[in-house]
């Protein structure tokens, strides 16, 4: 058994723990991790125990106290102090131990978080106006632990919610951060979810995110990507219901160490759907940007219409940028297209700013932060949109060169 | 779309029929005795003995690569023969058996008196060895080496030893490292410095017994400043069995020299239902290993059941640049899993790909490649174009490229779209009284036109005529 995996399902219930030991970590042959080495994580010796989180002040109260409504995690568990939910009514019920959601077969990861923690099952009967803030906190106390969180959300049908996950870490945290959530979206329903961290160069993230979409619902997905040591979103959506739809605008910004690996499967199952996906990234210092978007189109998905554009800007010899646009199409009343390209930064646009008494430092950060920002202009609510754009300014290192 | 369907009927695969021809074959299986068996009669010398050996003890450690998106039921190696050659000894073209020139002639292959006319070398290879190459008395005289390889093993075994397997190592994959044990004949190609090959080259590549596999292996050099055009054909009679051809090709380019390597596959696809047809296996490698040089593949593939291939550059010499033009179709039960891939390693270094992906009938047709831009690969430029072309309700058109960059100064860019025969392009050509049939032909073939384009004329027309072939019944 490698040394990941042992820590990583330590913490699963004794009857569980015995299904868990045939589970298989990626290997270095594994297709789908073959730019995440998972050789680092496996060398380190992590924490057998869960931690216990107990009420400890954190540094992040204050941020958190200033974004409501919200719902809180500590180390992986459901905080229900810190959480407020108050202004939601009933449009929200929380059950904060569900039996776990089913984690797909080839996601170890998610596997392990679903039978290691217990699953906060939010059900949302109701639309709400402004987002909802979900703040998962990685605590000083995590040193060296693995810190796991399992999140099933359901929208009934018709109902619209706008839902902005923070991942909250300390900065010299060395934790890695295992995240599994499952969304349903019923008939007609309408989720917009927003993804953005501030988490440390030391920390590790796995995250799993899967969707099942029903008939005439509609997904967006927008994801500023800072990276970490490792940092891997794996986004899995089926379009299940026929007009149903899925939207996805996401950079990634990586330098220093930074690693980011921003992996979506979208398969179209059902007529008449539709999915969009706009990714940039860009790779400064030693950063490793990595992109794979599936579409795949199944036997009978006639009408369906799939795009998938990823541009990327590679900054630095010891940057490196890995892209994979896949489509697989069993349908022939398909419209399917993708590109990706990988270049540098405008050097006319460069000496145009220049000319015009821009140092050079400012300029390239103008024409960075100009690139990265075209997918999150097309993020629709307002709200999320703003708190994406912020995301950005932060995540970009002030000593750009 | 209906209408498209059911336009394709089907007609036969004209390269089906079989020579009887009293035929050697070695007992079927596969052991250090059968790689020992094959070098001894093609009376090889002993390091090249050795590394076949050695090839087959690495492909014993190897497991069959599982990533390509083909379904293949498990191939029994035992149960294939892995040498077969017309009996009758020959020692030149003229000695050779008037059947096995009449299969020739019937597959239009020109190997006398028309061969003067159509003004190309051929390399006739049958089962596992080759019949004869024309020309060879004319190209000597510039200095150019056309022969097959086994004939290069005797009579330039220093270019050989030098060269073979550089580029594709015996242990390169599962099917070079079978290739590199129990290959048989294949061409070899030798042009000189600053030699332009008044010519061009071809091989003709012909599987006749029953239950054997194709091995051959080709070697192509280009000194400095030399160009060659080389061009390669194959077909298979119809069985119900599948039949393995498992290929090794390995292009050399020194400084400014020019390699061009045309392929129309036409190994036989199997019927309707999927039985039969040959597993077509191929390791294609070019390197640029000199300052501006280059390397072209141009392949149109319609048969083989099964079709792995990925005819690849690699971009070492500073300049150097590589092409890539492809038309793949599956029809019927066919299964393509195709591409290419270039890796830059020099300084403004260039590559281009044009992939052109059709699927009918139930096929399943994919397009796989690698872009890599190095550390060092400053100024390097790609660009790839995938566009498939659906044909029916139960095929299906795939697209994996991977790109992959280490500099900042490199541009890669990478479109692809999947699109059916719409319904308002073949109404407005069958109202200007053109009949379905040829609608579809003439839309397949504005599809394709970029490829074949880079084809040598004569290549060109039995391209479109065998796309035209293969797609019958496909539509309507």
């Amino acid at each position: 058994m490698s040394g990941l995996l042992e820590p990583l399902i330590a913490a699963a219930a004794p009857e569980q723990r015995i299904a868990l030991q045939s589970l298989k970590l990626p290997g270095a042959r594994d297709e789908r991790w073959r730019y995440s080495s998972l050789r680092a994580l496996n060398q380190r010796t992590f924490k057998h125990q869960p931690i216990v989180t107990a009420q400890h002040p954190d540094s992040f109260t204050s941020t958190t106290a200033s974004l409501s409504p919200r719902i809180v995690f500590v180390d992986g568990h459901y905080d229900a102090a810190q959480s407020d939910i108050a202004a939601l009514g009933d449009a929200i019920t929380l059950n904060p131990s569900a039996s776990s959601a089913d984690a797909p077969q080839q996601w170890p990861f998610a596997i392990a978080a679903a039978a290691c923690s217990a699953t906060l099952d939010i059900r949302m009967a109701a639309s709400t106006a402004s987002p909802i803030h979900l703040v998962s906190i990685t605590t000083a106390m995590a040193q060296d632990a693995i810190v796991q969180q399992s999140l099933r959300i359901e929208l009934a049908a018709n109902v619209e919610a706008l839902v902005v996950h923070h991942r909250l870490g300390d900065a010299d945290s060395n934790a890695l951060a295992n995240h599994w959530r499952a969304l349903v979206l019923a008939d007609g329903a309408k989720l917009h979810w927003l993804e953005t961290a501030d988490e440390g160069e030391r920390a590790s993230i796995v995250i799993g995110t899967r969707a099942v979409l029903g008939r005439s619902s509609h997904l967006d997905i927008g994801e500023v990507a800072t990276g970490a040591a490792l940092y891997r979103h794996d986004i899995d959506i089926t379009l299940a219901g026929a007009h149903s739809q899925l939207a996805i605008r996401g950079c990634t910004m990586v330098a220093k160490r930074r690693h980011a690996d921003i992996h979506i499967d979208v398969r179209h199952r059902a007529r008449d759907t539709q999915a969009d996906i706009v990714w940039r990234g860009i790779a400064d210092q030693r950063g490793h940007s990595i992109f794979t978007g599936q579409l795949t189109v199944e036997a009978g998905a006639d009408g369906a219409d799939a795009a998938l554009s990823n541009k990327n800007l590679l900054l630095s010899r010891q940057a490196e940028v890995d892209t994979r646009p896949i489509l697989e199409i069993h349908a022939d009343e398909v419209k399917a297209a993708h590109g990706a390209t990988v270049g540098r930064l405008d050097e006319q646009a460069l000496f145009y700013l220049r000319s015009r008494g821009i140092d050079e430092a400012e300029a390239r950060r103008i024409l960075q932060v100009a690139f990265a920002r075209a997918p999150l202009l097309q993020i629709a609510p307002a709200e999320l949109r703003d708190i994406a754009l912020a995301a950005l300014a932060r995540s970009l290192p002030e000593d750009v060169t | 779309m209906s209408e498209v369907e059911t336009l394709i009927a089907n007609r036969k695969y004209e390269a089906g029929f079989s020579t009887d021809i009293e035929t050697e074959i070695v007992p079927k299986g596969l052991g250090e005795d059968t790689v020992r068996l094959i070098s001894a009669k093609k009376n090889e010398p002993e390091w090249l003995t050795e590394w076949r050996l050695a090839a087959y003890r690495h492909w014993l450690t190897m497991t069959p690569p599982e990533w390509a998106k083909l379904a293949i039921a498990p191939i029994d190696f035992q149960d294939i023969s892995y040498y077969a050659a017309p009996k009758k000894n020959f020692k030149s073209l003229d000695e050779v058996d008037p059947k096995l020139l009449e299969t020739y002639d019937k597959l239009g292959v020109p190997l006398h008196e028309r061969a003067r006319l159509a003004g190309v070398a051929v390399d006739a290879v049958f089962d596992s060895v080759s019949l004869g190459t024309t020309f060879k008395d004319e190209l000597a005289k510039v200095g150019v080496i056309f022969c097959s390889l086994s004939e290069a093993v005797h009579s330039h075994p220093k270019l050989v030893r030098q060269y073979l397997g550089t580029v594709v190592p015996t242990g390169d994959n599962y099917f070079a490292a079978l290739n590199s044990a129990v290959f048989s004949d294949g061409s070899f190609v030798f042009v000189p410095k600053g030699v332009r090959c008044p010519m061009e080259l071809s091989t003709y590549f012909r599987i006749n017994a029953r239950d054997t596999g194709q091995f051959e292996r080709t070697l192509i050099i280009c000194e400095e400043r030399a160009v060659v055009s080389y061009l390669e054909g194959c077909t298979a009679p119809m069985r119900d069995e599948n039949q393995l051809h498992a290929a090794v090709v390995e292009l050399v380019a020194l400084d400014d020299a020019s390699i061009k390597y045309s392929t129309v596959q036409n190994w036989y696809p199997g019927d309707e239902n999927g039985v039969g047809g040959i597993y077509n296996f191929v390791t294609k490698r070019g390197e640029c290993r000199g300052a501006r040089s280059r390397i072209s593949w141009t392949q149109v593939e319609t048969g083989s059941a099964i079709t792995w291939k990925y005819p690849s550059c690699i971009l070492k010499g500073d300049g150097s640049s590589g092409e890539f033009y492809s038309v793949a179709l599956t029809h019927h039960r066919q299964q393509a899993d195709t591409g290419t891939k270039m890796i830059h390693l020099g300084r403004n270094t260039k590559s281009k790909i044009i992939s052109k992906g059709i699927s009918a009938g139930r096929g399943q047709n994919t397009y796989r490649g690698l872009v890599k831009v190095e550390r060092n690969a400053q100024g390097a430029r790609n660009f790839t174009k995938c566009d498939s072309l659906l044909i029916g309700k139960h095929c299906g058109a795939h697209t994996f490229p991977y790109i992959e960059v280490k500099h900042p100064d490199a541009v890669v860019e990478h479109e692809a779209t999947t699109s059916k025969i719409s319904d308002d392009q073949l109404f407005y050509c069958l109202a200007r009284g053109i009949s379905q049939e040829d609608a579809v032909s003439m839309i397949v073939d504005g599809f394709c036109k970029q490829v074949f384009r880079e084809l040598p004329m004569e290549f060109a027309v039995e391209a479109k005529k065998l796309l035209e072939v293969s797609l019958e019944g496909a539509v309507g």
